[in-house]
């Protein structure tokens, strides 16, 4: 079984069939525990997104709120973060 | 019609518990926005279903309860759909309300494809024609309600009109001639000021203020000059003034309602919430007046009827609702319409929108698509999306339709569909209670957690993988296991 962690180029535009990606072989650190705990712990809360949105007639934050979780918005890298809260 | 006075609170949807628990015993009413807490079925037989833990919780808030409606808007020539009416009048009464509200506006349009949503609650025509579709609109919807309605005053950052009624005039009349209640939300008319439509004083001037059940106040934000009605933060010092002002010229006000969009709530903070309560309590002490029966005002004189320009509501809400979804003007009213610079900020905030409800639908798949394609590349493919698909009013519905695209799309990125069937997956055992499993050709732990930490963690297994979801007590439980392939 080949383990690989792969990261993709940051930034690439659609559309560009095939997606250039490039996978970089790294080993993950022992200490990760790989479990679907933590991905069953998220899943409940969408339940609360499932419903119509609450009134908003201004600028809505949530792509930028999550797009700052996963890439650093000043050099469009993928960044380590803490599993979602 | 004697209502009673409910005092100070603010909304509530979910997300914004943090918000109700640090502003405790301040709040003496809370606002619930009912479409937030249920969702559609894809059954014709119960189109909507209500989170009934969301709806008992509410229910057990020591509070009292008003009702507004966030997806129901009765500005709009269209009828309003019947299980959503019905869903609306039973939550209505579920939670005891003693008056609901909806907005002056519309969200769905007859197009040439026949009806859509438009993704953003868009301003209704402001004509003699408009006053009579929204105040028939208005009757429609409180005549399905066992209890008093009011309609709120909206956002329009489009510029006024050449023959345009005053934004005050407009409501007047139709508020006069539906004879209901104003929910005036200080925020949108000082936003719309502010943006260059009617002075607040004037506007204030044309209302019936006797009719004045509720006001809503909110902070916002600037944008490319345009101040949006953002439910970000704290009201500006500008607004609290005119309120204090204008509170004691209010016979019949009822709630004074704080607002705040939920995604902001962690930025600003909930003891900030209760600040911004306190504030209102101050506010709500102005007040100088007992409740008195709603008496009508002189009707104002029909000056405007001759300037209305023979557009009718449905040519209008087709229009505006097609520039809204980013479709290219072809009629003379669109070609008029898209010349508005308020246009795309309106464009901006639908867009804006649709990204925010998938990336929340679709976690994990959007943080593989951040992660693989970038921001840039995340984003082109939902302008994509956006140019194919107009906007759905529920998240589910909108996740659906990207999940759709990106099936069709065929975006080369490897597992990316078995993600997508995950998160689907997850939806189905959420709504239905049913169980479902997941085949995965790599492992599934390894690439799901380490979605969730920021990295994508492919292990190539020589075979597959199945993730076995089921529903219990409410929650998802998860186990995987390898399959001979």
């Amino acid at each position: 079984m080949a383990e690989m962690s792969a990261r993709f180029p940051s930034d690439v535009n659609l559309p560009q069939d095939p997606v250039p990606f490039r996978e970089v072989r790294v080993h993950a650190p022992a200490e990760v525990v790989y479990d679907l705990k933590k991905v069953q712990e998220i899943l409940p809360k969408v339940l609360g997104r499932l419903g119509c949105p609450t009134c908003c007639s201004g600028f809505d934050i949530r792509f930028l709120v999550e797009r700052d979780l996963v890439v650093d918005p000043r050099s469009l890298d993928v960044r380590g973060i803490d599993p979602i809260a | 019609m004697l209502l009673p006075d409910l005092g100070v609170g603010i909304n509530y949807a979910p997300g914004l518990e943090p918000a109700l628990e640090a502003c405790g015993e301040l709040v003496s009413v809370v606002e619930i926005e009912p479409q937030t807490m249920w969702y559609p079925t894809r059954l014709a037989s119960e189109p909507f279903r209500v989170d009934q833990a969301a709806v008992a919780r509410v229910r057990e808030l020591p509070q009292a309860k008003i009702v507004h409606g966030v997806g129901l808007p009765c500005g709009g020539s269209l009828p309003p759909d019947p299980g959503h009416l019905r869903a609306f009048a039973q939550s209505v009464h579920d939670l005891e309300a003693p008056w609901a509200s909806e907005h002056l506006s519309f969200n769905v349009a007859k197009g040439s494809q026949g009806v859509f949503e438009t993704g953003f609650m868009l301003p209704p025509l402001q004509t003699a024609r408009g006053v009579g579709t929204a105040s028939a609109s208005i009757r429609r919807l409180s005549s399905a309600l066992d209890v008093p309605f009011a309609v709120e005053t909206g956002v329009n950052y489009l510029r006024p009109r050449p023959g345009d009624l005053p934004d005050g005039e407009f409501i007047a009349r139709v508020v006069e001639r539906a004879d209901c209640g104003i929910l005036l939300d200080l925020h949108n008319v000082w936003a719309n000021a502010r943006n260059g439509r009617q002075r607040l004083s004037h506007f204030l001037a044309e209302i019936p203020l006797d009719r004045v059940w509720e006001i809503h106040l909110a902070g916002g934000m600037e944008h490319e000059g345009y101040w949006l009605d953002a439910h970000s933060g704290a009201v500006p010092n500008e607004l609290l003034e005119v309120t204090a002002d204008l509170i004691p010229r209010l016979p019949n006000l009822h709630a004074l309602i704080f607002e705040m969009f939920p995604p902001f709530l962690a930025r600003f903070g909930p003891r900030a919430v209760a600040s911004e309560v306190e504030k209102l309590l101050e506010l709500w002490a102005l007040r100088t007046k007992k409740n008195g029966p709603v008496r009508s005002r002189r009707r104002a004189k029909p000056v405007w009827q001759n300037a209305d320009r023979a557009v009718a509501s449905s040519t209008w809400e087709s229009s505006l609702g097609t520039l809204a979804i980013g479709r290219p003007p072809g009629s003379p009213l669109e070609q008029e319409l898209a010349q508005d610079p308020g246009l795309t900020v309106i464009q901006m905030l639908v867009n804006e929108f649709r990204a925010g409800t998938i990336v929340s639908m679709l976690r994990l798949t959007s943080r593989f698509l951040f992660m693989v394609l970038g921001e840039s590349g995340f984003r082109r493919l939902l302008a994509e999306f956006a140019q194919e698909q107009p906007p759905h009013l529920f998240g589910s519905t909108e996740a659906d339709a990207f999940r759709a695209y990106l099936e069709q799309r065929q975006v080369p990125i490897p597992h990316l569909l078995e993600v997508l069937a995950f998160e689907r997956a997850a939806d189905d055992v959420l709504l239905t209670g049913e169980s479902r499993t997941v085949l995965f050709r790599c492992e599934p732990e390894r690439l799901l957690t380490g979605l969730l930490e920021g990295e994508v963690r492919i292990v190539q297994a020589e075979e597959d993988h199945t993730v076995h979801l089921r529903q219990v007590n409410g929650t998802i439980e998860l186990s995987a296991r390898r399959t001979q392939t």
